[in-house]
């Protein structure tokens, strides 16, 4: 298979409200919304586990009319896409603390929708490792209530066997997101964010098996060129890649990321061992911090000035939901200590579900004028 | 106006001149006991502050979600609430210092999404307005703005060591056994960034303070809930800055006292300062820059607000200071089940509605008002399921977007008319309606 057909596939799957994949499982389908909840655990109950998102979904009105027009546009499209029927093959959803978006989500969703099943999870807010029992406690509890509800059992085997097939998809994403960091690079920020997010509604094996045709059609493809500035892509969640386009139309190539839906996230390896739930919670819990983690800012800070070593770029681009606090509370932080130490910085707000292409393409024109490039 | 014979900062001596002016203004009029009380002890409170501050004492910076018990009980330790400035310039002081540090922070790159109580709060710390921290303690109640705040407020200063409190949304044992668990690892990380020893005979005397404090605001309560309620409606919501700055200290058992004193003193009298039309359960964030619009309700509309989220404090038992044990848990549930805002955000939707309908049955409320503070996300984020409970309840349910501390989003002017509206039209009818049908 060529590279393009690879991608065009994946494209597809992204904007299809109905991934084939999923509802021709014949297993339960169970959505979740947070990268702190490990699919392993699902799949080892013989459950299909989808990450939620809004794509494909236009209209997001029936999440506005439960949750304002004042709350995050993500977080309201998933919730539009549940109550009006886009996910009518779903068995169940899980939400997280997350933030108070998607608490209240939750609770709409609860009120409201007419899914069978619904898990919920508080997560520590902090990598103090006297909270980490919690966390773990946390998953045994969603655990045994997914085997109650599902009449599944969710053993140790089984577990790391998940583990072990989720790892295999983690490693094809780091092979493909080397053939991103490349200079010249073989993929583009875009395309590698397509291949992100479809390693989240794809099961582990259909995932690897096609990501193994795509590095291998990587190989004989050509090197993308004409680049103009290499820049890190960071901030809050982002799954739609025309928002990536919109920004490498200019000459950009975003090099690396860390942000929800892109790569971070899929860099944690999972250890398989006689003690697979806590293998599990250690690896998830200790991830690069999303900003919801009250004392982690130096974490992701370090991990981010790594990542803009790491993939040689020359600037940073910041992209938040707007309404979400935790984000912009990062990317006051950002600013701050790009002041002692200078690293250019382009903050972009944005709305999901639309991706106003002119005035991306203004900014970061502007911004690629600032670099020189 | 100096303070301590010191010149402070300007939006310092602002409101230390208003609130010394309103103090000679009241004082000895037994009218105004629960304002008067209210005065003084938060005069008391910056007093001790500032003497701290010039004498070099440790000072603790904190969210708005935690309580100042345990610093208290460390003695001779600044207790500096971040929000301390937003509520001062606005409630006493001047209203444009208040909007002046909301653009600071905004100019520094701070969000103007986030809540303004924490913009103009890092806006205080962008000028200076408070003592230098040793350290920052927080908690992630009630909103996502806390926590943007609180990692603002260690990355503004020199990334001084930071202990985040971790509050899970749920309503059992197991989360206060949690959050008690974590207040007992605070204390070796106060002791060590204070190099002060906590005491735990104080601490057993402040959560003794506490209980007491607790007493007087449910007598409060009770007495605010007869009809009709003599207490203005403006006192109504001090319960939170009492909770945020003051619980555990003689000041805020006075506070609680004089506002208790107050209610039953005017209950018991029986004069009617206004004449009292509509109830109505002020439900989210009052109106911090414009606090006379609480006599304008009333005089006008014949408003009165008996109780609000910010005033009311609910029963969840006293501490128990038998063991260390059952004051760190006593001090858990306080934290989060009692303190306005924790209380109703932190789990799911259902416990927010569930106390609007206790609280509109027990004030004998006739209508809400979902005074939508635009930062409130997870108020916000509840309003569908809210309004059709309201409706479910037949309540009617006034609901606007403005912003507790900043009077550029909703003017008074518009604010008037939204509740002239409301009363005039929906409320007082549907109560003729109701009394012609009885």
């Amino acid at each position: 298979m060529e590279k393009t057909e690879i991608l065009n596939q994946w494209s597809a799957l992204l904007k299809s409200s109905r991934p084939e994949s999923a509802v021709n499982s014949g297993r339960p389908v169970v959505g979740y919304f947070c990268s702190f909840i490990p699919p392993e655990l699902l799949l080892a109950g013989n459950l299909y586990p989808l990450r939620l998102t809004g794509l494909g979904v236009d209209d997001s009105s029936s999440g506005d009319a439960y949750l304002s027009h004042l709350t995050c546009s993500f977080v309201r499209h998933v919730t539009a896409a549940v109550l009006d029927g886009h996910y009518d093959y779903l068995a169940g959803q899980i939400s997280v603390n997350t933030c108070d978006h998607v608490r209240r989500a939750n609770d709409v969703l609860v009120a409201k929708s007419e899914l069978g099943y619904h898990g919920f999870l508080t997560i520590p807010r902090s990598f103090r490792e006297s909270l980490f029992p919690w966390y773990l406690e946390e998953l045994t509890r969603l655990k045994a209530s997914l085997e109650s509800h599902f009449q599944v059992r969710i053993t140790d085997q089984g577990l790391n066997q998940a583990i072990a097939q989720t790892n295999q998809a983690r490693e094809r994403i780091k092979s493909l997101d080397l053939m991103r960091r490349a200079d010249p690079p073989r993929l583009s920020g875009a395309e590698l964010l397509t291949i992100t997010v479809a390693a989240r509604i794809l099961p582990p094996w259909e995932f690897v098996q096609t990501a193994d045709h795509l590095l291998s059609a990587l190989k004989d493809s050509e090197p993308i060129k004409n680049i103009r500035a290499r820049l890190v892509l960071t901030g809050g969640p982002l799954d739609d890649p025309a928002f990536i386009r919109a920004i490498e139309s200019q000459g950009v190539h975003i090099a690396g990321d860390l942000f929800c839906f892109g790569t971070r996230g899929l860099g944690l390896e999972v250890e398989q061992n006689d003690r697979p739930l806590e293998s599990l919670a250690r690896a998830y819990l200790y991830q690069t911090p999303c900003a919801r983690m009250m004392s982690e800012f130096p974490r992701r800070y370090q991990d981010l000035m790594n990542l803009y070593r790491d993939c040689r770029a020359q600037g940073v681009i910041f992209q938040r939901i707007k309404f979400c606090q935790l984000w912009s509370g990062d990317a006051h932080n950002l600013r701050h200590r790009f002041q002692e130490n200078p690293v250019p910085l382009l903050v972009l707000d944005r709305e999901y579900g639309t991706v106003s292409t002119g005035q991306i393409k203004t900014r970061v024109q502007a911004f690629l004028e600032k670099l020189g490039a | 106006m100096p303070i301590l014979g010191k010149a402070r900062q300007q939006e310092w001596e602002t409101v230390w001149k208003t609130l010394s002016g309103m103090r000679a203004l009241f004082a000895g009029d037994p009218e105004e006991l629960g304002l008067n009380t209210l005065l003084d002890n938060i005069q008391q409170f910056i007093l001790e502050q500032f003497r701290k501050a010039d004498a070099g004492k440790p000072a603790v910076w904190y969210n708005i979600g935690y309580g100042p018990p345990l610093i208290y009980a460390l003695g001779d330790v600044n207790n500096v609430p971040l929000a301390e400035m937003s509520a001062l310039c606005s409630i006493i002081g001047d209203q444009a210092d208040t909007e002046a540090l909301i653009d600071a922070s905004e100019a520094a790159g701070y969000s103007a999404e986030c809540c303004s109580a924490d913009k103009a709060g890092i806006g205080a710390v962008v000028k200076g307005l408070y003592p230098e921290p040793c350290c920052i303690v927080g908690i992630n109640t009630p909103c996502d703005s806390q926590v943007a705040a609180f990692q603002a407020m260690a990355e503004l200063r020199n990334r001084v060591p930071v202990f985040p409190v971790d509050a899970p949304s749920y309503d059992d044992e197991r989360t206060l056994k949690y959050i008690a668990g974590q207040l007992g690892e605070m204390i070796p990380f106060l002791e060590q960034n204070t190099g002060r020893k906590m005491d735990w005979d104080r601490l057993k005397e402040v959560c003794e303070t506490i209980n007491r404090t607790s007493e007087w605001l449910w007598q409060w309560m009770e007495w605010r809930s007869l009809s009709p309620t003599r207490q203005p409606s403006k006192l109504c919501a001090f319960t939170m800055v009492l909770v945020i700055a003051l619980l555990g200290s003689p000041w805020g058992e006075n506070i609680a006292r004089g506002l208790a004193e107050d209610a039953r003193n005017k209950a018991q009298g029986g004069v009617n300062y206004f004449d009292e039309q509509v109830r109505a359960i002020w439900y989210q964030d009052p109106v911090w820059w414009d606090i006379q619009l609480y006599d304008w309700m009333e005089a006008e509309l014949g408003l009165v607000i008996p109780m609000d989220v910010f005033g009311f404090y609910a029963s969840e038992g006293l501490i128990d200071t038998k063991s260390k044990d059952s004051i760190l848990f006593g001090l858990a549930r306080l934290m989060v089940n009692c303190g306005p805002m924790s209380r109703q955000f932190r789990i799911n939707i259902k416990r927010y509605i569930d106390d609007f309908m206790h609280l509109h049955k027990r004030f004998h409320a006739d209508c809400g008002i979902m005074a939508g503070h635009i930062a409130c996300k997870h108020a916000w984020g509840g309003i569908g399921l809210f309004k059709e409970a309201c409706k479910k309840a037949g309540i009617p349910l006034l609901v606007f977007e403005f912003d507790m501390f900043d009077s550029r989003i909703l003017t008074r002017k518009e604010l008037q008319f939204e509740l002239r509206r409301f009363v005039n039209e929906i409320v007082i009818p549907q109560k003729q309606r109701k009394a012609g049908k009885s």
